[in-house]
């Protein structure tokens, strides 16, 4: 798979996607369908919503290719298109959070040496908070749209940073500051769920 | 462990540092990732901090592949389906 990644960054192959030609575009449909796909369900998009989602991207690629500046991969682009087609889909329950320093946030769990105030749970009494699929489904849900893009493409498709702050438009200090909203509104809601039980 | 501040003092990062980084994945140089791998490993609630979020992580691949091999064959169909749309 690396290497028809690689084939694809380079100008000949995004030229053959320019002028159309078919066979190019099978390769690159075929090679990242999957991974919008899962993208799509990793930003909470299910049944018919995922397939709405899915297809606007691509229909939209290869809409605009022409513009494509081949500053990026090609793949940033496609993501980048998905998710500006994801806030679309979400327009009525997009959450706008402005971009706080990460501090803030962070001095309510520390004491004044740095320490933890309250510990974070024991790791067998998380697990059963977690592997309720119920929980992370709903803790889940109360993610921004931008903080849960941040986590999979950063923690589930594993994709490089540099290219993450492309797709997302945004500084390497704030797609920081996203994965760790994001992280840390789960882990907060999963620890949350597990007192709920007692 | 026994009683940490005395240990921890020697020590570059606190808990809140620590979680600061493992939370952002901001890039460390050789000594940083060094004195963050001792804090945690000397540090019981930076190790369940490390965990939780390694579990998350696990819990939410599992989540989205369980529910991609529910519509794997959809994958194939949405793909022939783009390429007639687009080479119509």
């Amino acid at each position: 798979m690396s290497n028809l990644h690689e084939m694809f960054s380079t100008d000949e192959f995004v030229e053959k996607i320019i002028r159309g030609d078919k066979e190019a575009q099978n390769l690159l449909v075929s090679e990242y369908t999957r991974q919008i796909y899962r993208a799509s369900f990793g930003l909470g998009f299910k049944n018919e919503e995922a397939d709405e989602l899915v297809q606007r991207t691509w229909l939209t690629f290869f809409e605009t290719v022409g513009r494509f500046e081949k500053r990026s991969h090609i793949r940033t682009f496609l993501f980048g298109i998905l998710y500006f087609k994801a806030q679309e889909l979400r327009r009525s329950n997009f959450k706008q959070f402005k971009m706080e320093s990460i501090d803030g946030f962070m001095d309510e769990q520390f004491d004044d040496k740095g320490e933890w105030l309250n510990k974070p749970l024991a790791p067998d009494r998380f697990m059963e908070s977690i592997q309720a699929i119920d929980n992370i489904k709903d803790c889940l849900e109360d993610i921004p749209l931008n903080y849960r893009m941040a986590f999979i493409l950063k923690e589930i498709e594993e994709q490089d940073s540099k290219e993450i702050c492309k797709i997302l438009e945004v500084t390497d200090t704030n797609l920081g500051v996203l994965l760790f909203r994001a992280k840390n509104k789960l882990r907060t809601c999963l620890e949350k769920k597990h007192e709920f039980k007692k | 462990m026994n009683s940490k501040s005395n240990d921890r003092k020697n020590f570059m990062m606190n808990c809140k540092e620590v979680m600061k980084k493992l939370s952002t994945k901001e890039e460390l140089t050789f000594f940083q990732k060094m004195d963050l791998n001792i804090h945690i490993l000397i540090c019981r609630g930076c190790t369940r901090f490390k965990k939780q979020l390694q579990a998350i992580n696990a819990s939410v691949k599992d989540l989205i592949s369980s529910e991609m091999k529910f519509e794997e064959i959809k994958v194939k169909k949405m793909e022939e389906n783009i390429i007639s749309k687009i080479q119509k």
